[in-house]
């Protein structure tokens, strides 16, 4: 009787399966938010994009007034799913160091997405509902989460051991190339230590200086930590997944945002032919949350295919979505330099980086170099006005590929200094500063500690 | 030695009994009527006694004579069951006065009596306490049975079916594309309505644990006993053999239609630069005027013309007058030991929807044998073949509902029909090669073309059954084994189309083109059940005063489920058009199998110990061992009832004829799903709001580890019942009631309980839980006129109140339904189970809503969501009356939900557009009894501050989740029938036995309050699921009614 009744394991699901499964699952599960809703909400209010008038699916962002329910998704993929197999690759590698190594160094990247969008977040206790039968943890200050983050991404660059096996096409992002974690995770920690630059100066000048002294180095040119998608459906890039599906069947919501449109022409950038696709009127944005003018929605500018944006063009597919891209590791050395922080060249790292996002979307920076008010690094100037054009390059640069970045840094420097306030606003003359926490955190967690306003500023975020 | 004694069984108008049974009194001998009420049967000599019993008529017991007479019996109709036998757990029939619990029965005449293709349809408003939901009361459609309100917060809570023993899977199965997927919505029904009214004997209703705890696990929510339409032994003389007949035809139309406006057509005046926007699914144009307008696109010059003035018709028009052809032939013949009956049936149906179709055919087969003295043999099977193409509804292009309810009030729909004409063709080519559409709205499909070219094909076979061997020991004490099993096989295929059109027309106004990926899905669900039952029965009267029944038995019980669901790229559709199969797949296609079996080892026992036919105990005890819970469930219950009319004086048992007492409290057990002990991987797919990735992804394969917490120590759920019941008749019979008070406490809820998802995961499976249900039921009768001529008027009703509270419950409102529109059916804490949960109007402390003080528009109450009510009725009820007079017979039944409410999609979409009833009042107007902010920071009465309609109609953003909630009430006649049986000696002469022909309806006719000015509440876009009471654009409820003619040769 006990024999036959013994049926109960899942033949449906198996109960153990190799790490090289779990890893290029984080990885994509990682970029599918930051490339995908996120990048949706961090485009539109860095002012790249703006909802076109004549659809209705991303109104809600440029009004200001996203829900917690805007962003379940996001955040229950990036706990739920990305972090927590790399949780589990932790706890499986054994004597696949690398795995660790790399599990953890993405760990941090995740950590510090969530908390720079949502502040104070689950860290220490996260990750433990079976393991250690937290069922509800406890919130982290972001001070403590961002020294955790840091902590995790150097142990992590530690284990790194090019003696032990490394993974190879299950790493979506290096190919298993542990040099270029190393160097990323460097480069992580040099964007996390400037994140701090303005709120605790000390502790980020010591950090900065520390990661030169160890001699490891920071992304270079072509070193840009990215997941590349292919045309299959299935395989897009999540933002033209977004827009390429059964129910939202191509409807183009997002359209070029004038903030972006004019600033870039009066510079004649020719970056605006990579990163829209030109309306009827050429290379023209919409003001941003503007959808009073219903007749002409075809005459503006919308996101190109090689952002993912365009609907319509199956090129979008292939877009990339980045984690770290050569051209942020090159402003950002060059923000350390600016501020006396290691041992840069800042003027010749800006331009280096200018030439870098270039190339990337294919196009000869030397016009634009020599011509560009933005491209005219002021060596001359004081440090704020060097940090101004860092950002505001870093801006221009992360068009549409990094929006979320972008957002974060608008918030940490308040560069570009020419943001508008959304037609749209439900929130007066008032800009976001952060999200809301998700719906089903706020009802699942029985230690959350409150909602914040979207006008509450996180804990960096002292400009 | 022994004589044959034969005779006929009557009812009160002289008419044959089929199927009563004539039993030699003392022993197990005896036999069953024949269609004509015939009987013939061996009488040893020393006995002298016949009982004759019949369903729905009081006992009698009679002389047996000595043989050379013909007797003549005639039953006295009997409401309450004074010596009324009832069929309950494992299929035993009992006397009803011996029962501790609350029992009810509807002869398979009652069920049939409206008309009903569906047997849980047909019961809605028969029992006190059930609560029956139809989505549609089309062929096939989904039905759900509840008794005494849900218990279980997220398992199943129908009440469990068994037919002749046999348990069957009532579940509804399916992965995408069944009902419950709002873009994609198909009711491909539920699995209990397979059977034929026609083959139903009876159905008797086991209300609570104490009437069904040997079914465990299954039967904590009561039971449906089906008893099939079984052969009848003949003696000598008898004719071998009958033909039973029964052909009809019935029409349907929808019961209920939104209320339109019919004042303002097309267009936008509001906001845009055209006002008279030809592209619009909008009616918010102008006032109409009745002056000669284009309409549509302009295609190679040319553009129609029609007035300009409301079709108040033009959503009916769509619609056929659907049509249902039932024909049904039984073979019913038998020999002194031995019978069978061989039913065929088939159902075809055309459905309102032109072009839709359900047809179902079925064969039964019952036969039974005395293969000797001491043993004896039966076999039941029943088998049905579905094929029908469905209509689906929801959101989106498949939809027809959806693109329907969008059409301007100046459409003239029928002109649309013709896909062939340019001016209605959503795709074809113009003469250079390029896909057009000529079809006049840019925002949403012709309805035509979705009836056409999105089909939902449906193929089901389906056999059950049992064989069932007996040895009688000795004359009380009897072995028997019940081999059952339930197999079947439903395919469901979907096909939708790709195509991509521009604009046809010539002024350059349609800029936009339509689009569809196309689908083709297939979903195969095999499920596969076996049952065997050994049982020991005993009859013994232990001495002159105490008699003892019951029996002691083993289950063995295997049930399995296996699904593969695979369709094309639910992103990239399909490659080439028309093509449908898994290889035109663009991009990968999406394919999912699985497999579920669940094993049960039982023993158990049910014995009824009575007191000179008066006061009688019963117990029930079982114990279980199954493959998903890791300890055995014991169960049991206890039973009393006291039957005190028996203390009467003959005197007052002229005037109260009978009355029983009964108590009874019962523990049962619910096991749990397979497979909930261990957290595993799968495959990975990654989700955004809309678009996904699955792997493998650029040829690198992923697994990702599970989102649910597995859980070893799950307990099985338990339902604890006591309830206290009478049962009365008075004035022979006249007058009648039973009424029930029970409480049930359902606790160790299995829940995967929410978790924050910073915990990595976003379920655990845990026992946590508890649900409460408290009411009390009613059935009463009430005969006031029955003349000697035949004449006789019945009154009969039912009234059930339920009161349902979640007691506890260790998560925050657990969503028992879908969750769209800001709206979701939750269990929570304090509130009943099926409470709607979404936002609200913004509210001052008087109740008053707050308007905004420049738009006059009502606010939103920021805050959140709230609590409304739930999807359970208050109170419901029934009542109804039978005339009869020589061979006619009049019957009509009304039923009645009261409170409730409904979540309506349509109310949503009618009003966004512009063309339901309350949006034809458009000037600015104060919004009733509110209030306005001042500067003052306080509330103000508002009596000046108006709103413009358009924007709150139009303005979904404006509305709370509370403008989509309707009160649910309704009453409804449920049925109603009138039939002419012709009298006897009109048949003598022909072959015929008897003929009866009949106009019936079910569903006739609907009173809701003037809230509801949108659908038949009973919809439900969830089928037979627990998410009731969400109307997400669903199938429309049909009236059906038509004629059936029923004869016997």
């Amino acid at each position: 009787c006990k024999k036959y009744r013994d049926i109960n394991t899942n033949p449906n699901n198996p109960e153990i399966v190799d790490i090289k499964l779990l890893l290029p699952s984080a990885e994509a599960g990682i970029a599918q938010q930051v490339g995908g809703k996120f990048q949706v909400i961090g485009g539109m209010w860095s002012q790249y994009w703006t909802q076109s008038p004549v659809a209705s699916q991303y109104r809600v962002v440029d009004q200001y007034q996203i829900a917690g329910s805007d962003v379940n998704n996001g955040w229950n993929g990036l706990y739920a799913d990305a972090l927590m197999d790399l949780q589990k690759i932790v706890e499986l590698s054994g004597s696949q160091k690398n795995y660790a190594a790399i599990a953890k160094i993405l760990q941090g990247y995740t950590f510090q997405v969530l908390t720079d969008q949502f502040g104070d977040i689950p860290f220490s206790e996260a990750l433990k509902g079976e393991s250690a039968n937290i069922t509800s943890p406890h919130y982290d200050k972001q001070e403590d989460v961002y020294k955790g983050i840091i902590a995790l991404v150097q142990e992590g660059m530690n284990e790194l051991d090019p003696n032990s096996p490394a993974p190879g096409t299950d790493d979506l992002i290096y190919g298993g190339d542990l040099s270029e974690w190393q160097r990323f995770g460097n480069t992580l920690l040099l964007k996390m230590y400037m994140r701090l630059s303005v709120k605790s100066p000390a502790m980020a000048e010591a950090g900065v200086d520390s990661l030169y002294a160890s001699g490891i180095g920071f992304l270079e040119e072509g070193e840009t930590a990215q997941i590349t998608y292919g045309t299959a459906a299935g395989s897009y890039n999540p933002l033209y997944s977004e827009m390429n599906n059964a129910v939202i069947n191509q409807t183009q919501n997002l359209i070029a945002s004038a903030t972006l449109t004019d600033s870039m022409n009066a510079n004649e950038d020719e970056r605006l032919t990579a990163f829209y696709t030109a309306g009827s009127g050429g290379y023209v944005g919409n003001d941003q949350g503007d959808i009073s003018t219903e007749t002409d929605a075809s005459s503006f500018a919308i996101p190109g295919p090689a952002v993912g944006g365009n609907a319509v063009n199956l090129a979008s597919a292939t877009a990339p979505v980045l984690f770290i891209s050569d051209y942020e590791s090159l402003l950002l050395q060059a923000e350390a330099a600016a501020r006396g922080w290691g041992d840069g060249d800042a003027a010749e790292l800006f331009g280096r980086a200018i030439s870098a996002n270039f190339d990337a979307y294919g196009l000869d920076a030397t016009d634009y170099l020599a011509n560009a008010r933005w491209a005219q690094y002021p060596a001359a100037g004081t440090m704020e006005e060097q940090i101004e054009f860092i950002i505001t390059q870093k801006w221009f640069c992360m068009c549409g590929n990094e929006g979320l970045e972008a957002w974060t840094e608008w918030r940490r420097t308040g560069y570009p200094g020419f943001f508008v306030i959304s037609k749209s606003s439900r929130i007066g003359n008032n800009f976001p500063q952060r999200f809301p926490y998700p719906d089903e955190e706020v009802t699942n967690n029985a230690n959350f500690p409150g909602q914040k306003s979207i006008t509450d500023k996180v804990w960096w975020d002292v400009n | 030695q022994s004589r044959p004694v034969k005779g006929q069984v009557l009812d009160d108008r002289g008419e044959g009994i089929p199927g009563a049974s004539v039993q030699i009194k003392g022993s197990n001998a005896g036999t069953i009527t024949d269609i004509d009420g015939n009987f013939s049967l061996e009488v040893p000599d020393d006995d002298e006694v016949l009982v004759i019993s019949a369903i729905g008529y009081a006992n009698q017991e009679i002389n047996a004579g000595d043989g050379d007479n013909v007797l003549s019996v005639k039953l006295k109709t009997s409401s309450t069951a004074l010596n009324e036998t009832i069929v309950t757990a494992n299929a035993v029939r009992r006397e009803k006065r011996s029962l501790g619990y609350s029992t009810a029965q509807v002869s398979g005449n009652d069920l049939t009596a409206g008309g009903s293709v569906s047997p849980l349809n047909a019961l809605a408003g028969k029992v006190a306490g059930m609560n029956v939901t139809t989505t549609s009361g089309a062929p096939g459609s989904s039905s759900r049975v509840v008794l005494r309100g849900g218990s279980s917060v997220l398992g199943n809570n129908q009440a469990l079916i068994v037919v002749d023993g046999v348990p069957v899977n009532n579940a509804g199965l399916g992965t995408a594309g069944n009902i419950g997927n709002l873009s994609n919505q198909v009711d491909y029904g539920n699995r209990g309505n397979d059977i034929n009214p026609d083959d139903i004997e009876s159905i008797s209703v086991l209300k609570g644990p104490a009437a069904t705890a040997l079914y465990g696990s299954s039967g904590a929510n009561g039971a449906l006993m089906i008893t099939t339409k079984k052969g009848n032994r003949r003696m000598g003389g008898a004719s071998k053999m009958d033909v039973e007949v029964n052909t009809g035809v019935a029409f349907s139309s929808i019961l209920k239609y939104p209320d339109f406006q019919n004042s303002y057509g097309q267009g936008n005046i509001y906001e845009g630069a055209y006002p008279e926007d030809r592209r619009e699914n909008f009616s918010w144009g102008y006032k109409f005027d009745n002056e000669q307008r284009p309409w549509g696109q302009v295609i190679n010059g040319k553009t129609r013309v029609k007035p300009y003035s409301a079709i108040p018709d033009n959503i009916s028009d769509f619609f056929n007058t659907g049509t249902t052809y039932n024909n049904s032939v039984a073979i019913n013949g038998g020999t002194e030991t031995s019978a069978f009956r061989l039913g065929f049936n088939a159902l075809n149906s055309n459905s309102i929807f032109p072009g839709k179709d359900y047809n179902k055919y079925g064969v039964t087969f019952n036969g039974n044998v005395d293969l000797s003295n001491r043993f004896y043999a039966s076999v039941n099977f029943d088998y049905s073949k579905i094929n029908s193409d469905l209509p689906a509804f929801g959101q989106g292009n498949a939809s027809i509902l959806d693109n329907l309810y969008q059409m301007p009030r100046d459409i003239p729909i029928r002109e649309l029909r013709n896909l062939n004409d340019p001016f209605n063709s959503m795709d074809y080519v113009d003469t250079n090669g390029v896909h057009r559409y000529g079809y006049y709205g840019a925002y949403a499909l012709n309805p035509y073309y979705t009836l056409d070219s999105f089909k939902n094909t449906n193929k089901v076979d389906r056999l059950f059954g049992n064989v069932t061997v007996g040895f009688k020991i000795t004359p009380w004490l009897k072995l028997e084994d019940r081999l059952a099993t339930d197999v079947y096989s439903d395919r469901r295929y979907q096909k939708n189309p790709i195509f991509n059109s521009e604009p046809a027309d010539e002024t350059g106004l349609y800029t936009r083109p339509q689009s569809n990926p196309g689908r083709y899905s297939e979903d195969l669900i095999n499920s596969y059940n076996i049952y065997n039952d050994l049982m020991l029965s005993i009859n013994k009267q232990l001495n002159k005063d105490f008699y003892l029944t019951g029996y002691v038995g083993q289950n063995i019980t295997q049930q399995s489920v296996t699904e593969t669901y695979a369709s094309t790229n639910e992103d990239g559709g399909l490659v080439v058009p028309g093509y449908y199969n898994l290889t035109n797949s663009n991009g990968p296609a999406f394919d999912v199998n699985s497999e579920s079996t669940k094993r049960k080892v039982r023993v158990y026992t049910d014995l009824s110990l009575g007191y000179k036919n008066m006061l009688f105990l019963g117990v029930t005890g079982a114990k279980d061992w199954v493959s998903t819970v890791k300890n055995s469930i014991t169960y049991g219950g206890i039973n009393g009832s006291f039957v005190f009319s028996e203390l009467f004086d003959d005197k007052t048992k002229n005037i109260w004829n009978y009355g029983k007492l009964r108590v009874s409290y019962a523990r049962v057990g619910n096991d749990a799903n397979p497979y909930l002990w261990t957290t595993t991987y799968g495959r990975t797919t990654l989700n955004g709001d809309f678009g996904s990735l699955i792997f493998p992804f650029n040829d690198v394969p992923g697994f990702s580890y599970g989102d649910v917490i597995g859980n070893p120590n799950i307990k099985p759920e338990y339902s604890t019942e006591f309830e206290i019941g009478t049962e009365n008749s008075f004035f022979n019979d006249r007058v009648s009631f039973d009424f029930s008070y029970y409480n049930k406490n359902s606790g160790d809820q299995i829940i995967p309980v929410a978790l924050a998802a910073s915990s990595g995961f976003k379920n655990k499976t845990l026992n946590a839980g508890l649900i409460t249900n408290h009411g009390v039921e009613l059935a009463a009768r009430f005969t006031p006129i029955r003349t000697r001529s035949g004449f006789k008027w019945e009154i009969f009703g039912t009234y059930a109140k339920n009161v349902n509270l979640v007691k506890e419950l260790e998560t925050n409102n657990l969503s028992i339904g879908n969750a769209i529109n800001g709206a979701t059916i939750v269990a929570t804490v304090g509130k009943p189970y099926g409470t709607f949960y979404t936002d609200g109007y913004l509210r001052d402390d008087a109740g008053h809503v707050v308007v905004d003080a420049t738009t006059g528009l009502p606010l939103i109450d920021k805050s959140g969501s709230k609590f409304f009510g739930s999807y359970m009725p208050k109170w419901q009820a029934s009542w109804g009356t039978t005339l009869s007079y020589k061979g006619f017979t009049l019957y009509m039944l009304f039923d009645t939900k009261q409170g409730g409410q409904f979540f309506s999609r349509t109310r949503d979409i009618l009003a966004f557009v512009g063309t339901s009833k309350e949006t034809e009042d458009r000037d600015p107007q104060v919004w009733a009894n509110s209030v306005y902010e001042g500067t003052d920071g306080a509330y103000h009465t508002n009596t000046d501050i108006k709103y413009n309609p358009y924007f709150f109609y139009t303005g979904q953003a404006n509305r709370p989740g509370e403008y989509q909630l309707v009160d649910a009430s309704y009453v409804k006649m449920r049925e109603a029938r009138l039939s002419y049986t012709l009298p006897r000696k009109w048949m003598d002469k022909t072959p015929f036995g008897s003929a009866t022909v009949s106009v019936y309806g079910n569903n006739l006719f609907i009173w809701t309050p003037s809230s509801n000015q949108f659908t038949d509440p009973e919809l439900s876009s969830n089928g037979a699921g627990n998410g009731q009471g969400f109307e997400f654009s669903a199938m429309p409820s049909q009236r059906n009614y038509g004629f059936n003619l029923k004869f016997t040769f």
